[in-house]
């Protein structure tokens, strides 16, 4: 009979729905818990994307402020184990580097939105994020050019899947060449596009490598604020808001107080663990963020810019680095 | 596009809450031209965002310090 037949069928959906929650959350655990056992942030990762790609359900509704804590709160605790001297001599370091970089990706970036001409301003947020921090350059560069959410949606989306490859790929990368813990730590926190997969990936490479990518790439991060001011100026912004993000701004204050207060071992190692902890948190969160649709919506010829852009400069990355490190 | 030309200024602090930063330039496609068109990039900057490049500024410096 009709009514029961809907009733039943009611019910069978509410079950069915029930199940898939369930087993969301059952692999999301287990992912984590494999992360954290295995100290490898990239397996919090993909389980996240897996639940949000097959069951089409996002388990943590908050997932993009855990995600974004976790991750700020681990980059703080990081500084802890740095100490300041150690902070401004990578600084010193790599800060033309850095900044040789960020212009030679934008370079790059015209120079191939030129021959492609596809969406410009997809194109721009895509050299923006690759150049400077990703998916924060992307958010900080959207609403200054006027960018759609659907434009703003791919480009995140296509950052955060260049950040899974090299994830999956980089720490192989750079066993298979050899590279010492400071280089590769400095190469990931130029060619890789956000902060959380900079430090994951450094982190499965070696604890001195996380240090010294964590340094890099917040360098790298600050300079949004000279992209952000051009830009207001360009796009005739009326008011430029510039901000320093606060975390970097406790990450070089944990520095200092680990530099003025000696710190025993066992208060570092500790820290350090919860620091992975949170970085494996962050992770899985991150790949709960996203969707089967955004990915769809994504174009052929920003998905060419954006691996095409990556694949010049990363290798480019690695052997500025090099050269750097040689000198 | 804006290229070259820059000439920048600040011309007026708001009761101490915005620095304006005025810069003229002209637009690219006007290069060679007998008038070039000028265009006024104007943008407001409160202290938060003087304080953001302040930072920005020292990191700059570090390698030339350390």
């Amino acid at each position: 009979m009709p009514p029961t037949d809907g009733v039943s069928g009611s019910a069978a959906g509410i079950s069915t729905s029930q199940s898939q929650k369930f087993f969301a959350w059952a692999v999301l655990l287990l992912a984590l818990l494999a992360g954290l056992y295995l100290r490898n942030p990239a397996i919090a990762l993909l389980g996240g994307l897996f639940v949000r790609l097959v069951w089409r359900h996002n388990p943590v509704p908050a997932s993009g402020a855990v995600g974004k804590y976790s991750l700020q709160t681990a980059i703080v605790l990081l500084g802890f184990t740095l100490g300041v001297g150690r902070l401004v001599a990578v600084s010193a370091d790599y800060g033309l580097v850095v900044a040789g970089y960020v212009f030679a990706t934008l370079g790059a970036g015209w120079v191939i939105a030129r021959i492609l001409r596809g969406d410009p301003t997809e194109q721009s947020l895509l050299a923006s994020g690759t150049a400077i921090c990703g998916g924060t350059a992307i958010a900080t560069l959207a609403p200054v050019i006027g960018a759609k959410p659907h434009q703003f949606a791919v480009t995140t989306a296509l950052v955060f899947l260049l950040n899974v490859v090299a994830l999956l790929t980089f720490p192989s990368i750079g066993h298979w060449l050899g590279l010492s813990q400071e280089a590769f730590g400095a190469w990931v926190a130029l060619a890789i596009h956000d902060t959380s997969s900079v430090v994951a990936t450094a982190a499965i490479y070696g604890p001195e490598a996380a240090e010294v990518a964590t340094t890099v790439k917040l360098g790298r991060t600050l300079w949004l604020i000279p992209l952000a001011f051009a830009a207001s100026l360009i796009y005739q912004q009326g008011e430029a808001k510039l901000r320093v993000p606060g975390f970097v701004l406790l990450f070089v204050g944990a520095a200092l107080a680990s530099s003025l207060v000696t710190l025993s071992t066992d208060i570092t190692t500790a820290i350090s663990w919860v620091s992975k902890s949170l970085l494996v948190l962050a992770l899985g969160m991150i790949g709960l963020e996203i969707d089967r649709g955004t990915l769809k919506r994504m174009s052929a010829k920003s998905l060419v810019f954006g691996v095409g852009l990556w694949c010049v400069v990363a290798p480019a990355a690695l052997l500025l680095v090099l050269y750097a490190y040689a000198i | 596009m804006v290229c070259g030309g820059t000439r920048g200024a600040v011309i007026g602090v708001v009761r101490l809450r915005y620095i304006v930063i005025d810069i003229q330039s002209f637009s690219k496609r006007y290069i060679g031209a007998k008038v070039a068109r000028m265009t006024v990039l104007k943008t407001r900057l409160d202290r938060s965002s003087l304080l953001a490049l302040g930072v920005f500024a020292a990191y700059l410096l570090v390698p030339f310090l350390a």
